[in-house]
């Protein structure tokens, strides 16, 4: 793994969006699968309830609003995809990223706030009151997920001593960090569906506001929209793996098999809670995220430093 | 992604690929429903549902406009708004009844199907657009007024004061007395342009507003592209100088009671001040849906017919705390309760979901202490001006509630006294032989509440069997007195949890409260 890194993997380039994209689009249909069942509707559509939805969004007329920054608008719209996509570049796939940057963590949590540029100019450029409001919700449950969600990267790459996505990774041989370091792990499923505006954080695009950042967006405008979040939750995803799931470690199996396959199991996992579970409000999950997330998390930094200068990881 | 290919498919006409594109895309029905039409609601709810479809949040993502009950009332106009806010390709139907509502679906995915019509509308469309002036359009009402309340999102009207409102002209002028009253109020012909004067004003009297409908354009605010205003500003609660903004929930907005529109000021997303309309129906169209005449103390199916008013609550409900698949089941026990051939009590899904809903420690944790109703009704006059005065609420004169008297003893409480009400009579016909607090908690009551209705098996009411309606209506009115006391000092999320777990009944407030609209 070692004489990869640095190496930027050019063919990964096109098969790193592309795997995202299946595990975006199975997130989404698995949402559907979801929901067709609890309405007693007809499950076996749910597969391609996604397209079938991307093809009406394709086919409408973009909007233009009265009023509205319509540069900036866009701008924030196309960066939700951009930054899930340029988030996993640092991803290993089995030991190999496209591009095993030296400061992978530190990459990863700066392309996910820059996602909140964009869900925030997504919000606001609309010069919509329901997009506004679902702006500064968005920046709201950013202020509260933020600090946990970086303190749970810190903590893993604490653990490893490297900042390198890779390295963390290979420091699992012994024992995957979930283990080790349970709190971050759970801070940062956490935190990657309030990133990705996910239920059960799924507040800025709420239904009590008319959908929120998402309410004007139409036509293909939307279709980025809606598949940027899908994308930020499989890109997430994708990196607990290495962070905490010892990467592409396991038996028999090549390791990039099991990197997807652990992606696919932490999606599977994200999907299933949102459905669980009602939207928490942002001024609760303020609450949660500064009084109950934060202390645990730091807990858990100390716990995992102790670790690391007794030397038993 | 085929972004551009798709986007050409559209623009360049009907290739082949846009057909294919037309024939797989899966509808998404925006309902409007006027009063009256809680009957069709619910059947075009019910295709929805059985055909794996999902209802629209706003006319942003709508590409069919549904609107449900009889033609002529004052929600026609807020579909206009909607209509003009949706992109091609789109179709708009009525449903009259309950029986043509699938019908009506295939009439309207037919129009969508048809692209070569779709793209000479849109350019006609946008020829009509570009022929009228900015000013013209302005005065002409709804064409333009569909692209400015494009803020509005859900409601189609959410923008209304942050622009000269067009269509004042149009909706307020003519008509006068009480008919004119509701369809001035509709057209949100009220408070156009002057926010200030909304702000400062607004109890004004009815009569004021032929006077603003002129007195709009140019008032010398701050023009912004689009022929907008600046919003105003005033003092929050913090002392901070923050714009006001004014906007509507309702009527066309998602999971909302049908008839009814909050106009709010807000600041940032907290409500500073809150008024109350409703719609009246359309002449002769005031059927009531939720409405039964028990004939026994335990008429089994008058209860299996009140927890399916209270289950299409329920679902609304959790629909706007964003709970989608619990809503959803909510909808699916709600048709089955509907249906007389359909077994409800005891059965695994049923049950499992009202486990879960009731036991939700996120859904208790998310509505503790919201929404405490006042004990009792606000006095008059005080009372009618907080219901909006003039043009809110009228109270009936007499045989009804009236001013300082004890809420409803279901509207009690905080909101989740008002959902566990629901709850327990879903609980009634879903899992009659268990007792509420045996397999599950119920929604926690704060202590110190004032007590809840009663046990869940007792009769709901006592002989001689007031009917359903009645009962529906009264709470309608109480809601409507003591709505808008509730949701000033709250943010929209809040204020719209306290609106759906008090779901008035527009409809059976019409028919039962007597003269309520025509005073």
């Amino acid at each position: 793994m070692a004489d990869t890194a640095g190496i930027t993997n050019w063919w990964g380039l096109l098969a790193a969006p592309a795997l995202l994209a299946a595990l975006a689009y199975a997130a989404a249909a698995g949402s559907a699968a979801l929901t067709l069942r609890a309405s007693g509707g007809p499950v076996s559509s749910a597969p391609a309830a996604p397209a079938r939805e991307a093809a009406g969004l394709l086919l409408r007329r973009p909007r233009t609003v009265p009023g509205a920054d319509t540069l900036l608008w866009r701008a924030g719209i196309a960066t939700v995809p951009v930054a899930a996509v340029m988030a996993v570049l640092v991803v290993p796939l089995g030991g190999r990223a496209v591009a095993d940057l030296s400061i992978g963590v530190v990459w990863f949590n700066a392309m996910e706030v820059l996602l909140w540029g964009g869900m925030w100019l997504a919000g606001w450029g609309a010069n919509s009151v329901w997009g506004l409001v679902g702006g500064y919700r968005y920046l709201a449950q950013g202020l509260s997920h933020e600090l946990p969600h970086m303190f749970a990267l810190t903590t893993a790459a604490l653990g490893a001593g490297s900042l390198r996505v890779s390295d963390i990774a290979a420091a699992q041989q012994d024992a995957w960090f979930v283990l080790v370091m349970p709190v971050a792990f759970a801070v940062y499923l956490v935190s990657a569906l309030a990133m990705s505006v996910r239920p059960p954080f799924d507040h800025p695009a709420g239904a009590d506001a008319a959908g929120g950042a998402a309410a004007e967006p139409a036509g293909p405008d939307r279709l980025v929209l809606l598949a940027g979040r899908h994308l930020m939750l499989a890109a997430a995803a994708a990196m607990a793996v290495p962070l905490f799931l010892g990467g592409g470690a396991g038996p028999l199996l090549p390791g990039w098999t099991w990197s997807l396959l652990k992606t696919a199991a932490v999606l599977a996992v994200l999907v299933w809670v949102g459905g669980r579970l009602p939207t928490v409000r942002m001024d609760r999950f303020a609450e949660v995220g500064w009084v109950v997330l934060l202390p645990l998390v730091l807990l858990q930094a100390l716990a995992v430093s102790v670790f690391v200068v007794a030397g038993w990881m | 992604m085929d972004l551009t290919a798709g986007e050409a498919g559209a623009s360049t006409g009907a290739s082949g690929f846009a057909r294919w594109l037309a024939r797989f895309s899966a509808q998404r029905p925006l309902l409007v429903t006027a009063v009256g039409g809680t009957g069709c609601r619910l059947a075009v709810e019910r295709v929805v549902r059985e055909r794996g479809l999902r209802s629209a949040l706003a006319p942003s993502e709508a590409d069919t406009l549904v609107e449900c009950g009889p033609a002529g009332s004052a929600a026609d106009a807020a579909a206009d708004r909607v209509w003009d806010q949706m992109g091609e390709p789109r179709a708009r139907v009525r449903v009259r009844t309950a029986e043509e509502a699938a019908a009506r679906l295939d009439e309207a995915r037919a129009a969508l199907l048809d692209l070569p019509a779709q793209r000479r509308a849109a350019q006609h469309r946008s020829g009509a657009d570009r022929a009228e002036g900015p000013d013209q359009a302005a005065e002409s009402g709804h064409s333009e007024q569909g692209d400015q309340g494009d803020q509005g999102g859900g409601d189609g009207g959410g923008s209304a004061d942050r622009e000269a409102e067009p269509g004042h002209e149009e909706a307020g002028g003519p008509e006068g007395g009480d008919r004119g009253d509701s369809a001035d109020r509709s057209g949100r012909a009220d408070y156009g342009g002057p926010a200030d004067q909304g702000d400062q004003d607004d109890q004004s009297g009815h009569g004021d507003h032929g006077g603003h409908s002129h007195g709009h354009h140019g008032r010398g605010a701050m023009e912004l592209p689009g022929g907008m205003q600046m919003a105003d500003r005033g003092d929050d609660r913090d002392g901070l100088k923050l714009d006001r903004l004014h906007i509507e929930f309702g009527p066309a907005q998602a999971d909302w009671p049908a008839g009814l529109v909050a106009e709010l000021t807000v600041q940032g997303d907290v409500v500073q001040e809150a008024r109350l309309h409703t719609y009246a129906p359309a002449p002769g169209g005031a059927a009531v849906f939720w409405d039964y005449e028990a004939r026994e103390v335990l008429d089994p199916a008058a209860a299996r017919f009140r927890a399916a008013a209270a289950a299409d609550s329920l679902q609304r409900f959790l629909a706007v705390a964003g709970w989608a698949p619990a809503a959803a089941t909510g909808r699916l026990l709600r048709d089955h309760l509907l249906d007389p051939e359909e077994g409800v009590t005891g059965r695994l899904r049923f049950t499992r979901w009202l486990r879960r809903v009731r036991a939700s420690r996120t859904l208790r944790w998310s509505i503790r202490g919201l929404g405490r109703a006042p004990d009792r009704l606000p006095d008059d006059p005080s009372g009618r001006r907080a219901a909006g005065g003039e043009g809110g609420v009228r109270r009936p004169a007499s045989g009804f509630l009236s001013s300082g008297s004890p809420l409803p003893p279901r509207l009690r409480g905080d909101v989740a006294h008002r959902i566990g009400h629901w709850i327990d009579d879903i609980a009634a016909v879903v899992m009659p032989d268990t007792s509420d607090t045996f397999l599950a908690p119920p929604i926690q009551r704060e202590p110190g509440g004032p007590p809840a209705g009663g046990p869940p098996s007792a009769p709901p009411f006592p002989p001689p069997f007031p009917p359903l309606g009645r009962e529906r209506a009264e709470c309608a009115l109480a809601a409507a007195a003591v709505l808008p006391g509730m949701l000033v000092g709250r943010d929209l999320a809040a204020a719209r949890l306290v609106v759906a777990s008090f779901d008035p009944d527009l409809e059976a407030l019409s028919a039962y409260g007597g003269g309520a609209h025509h005073g």
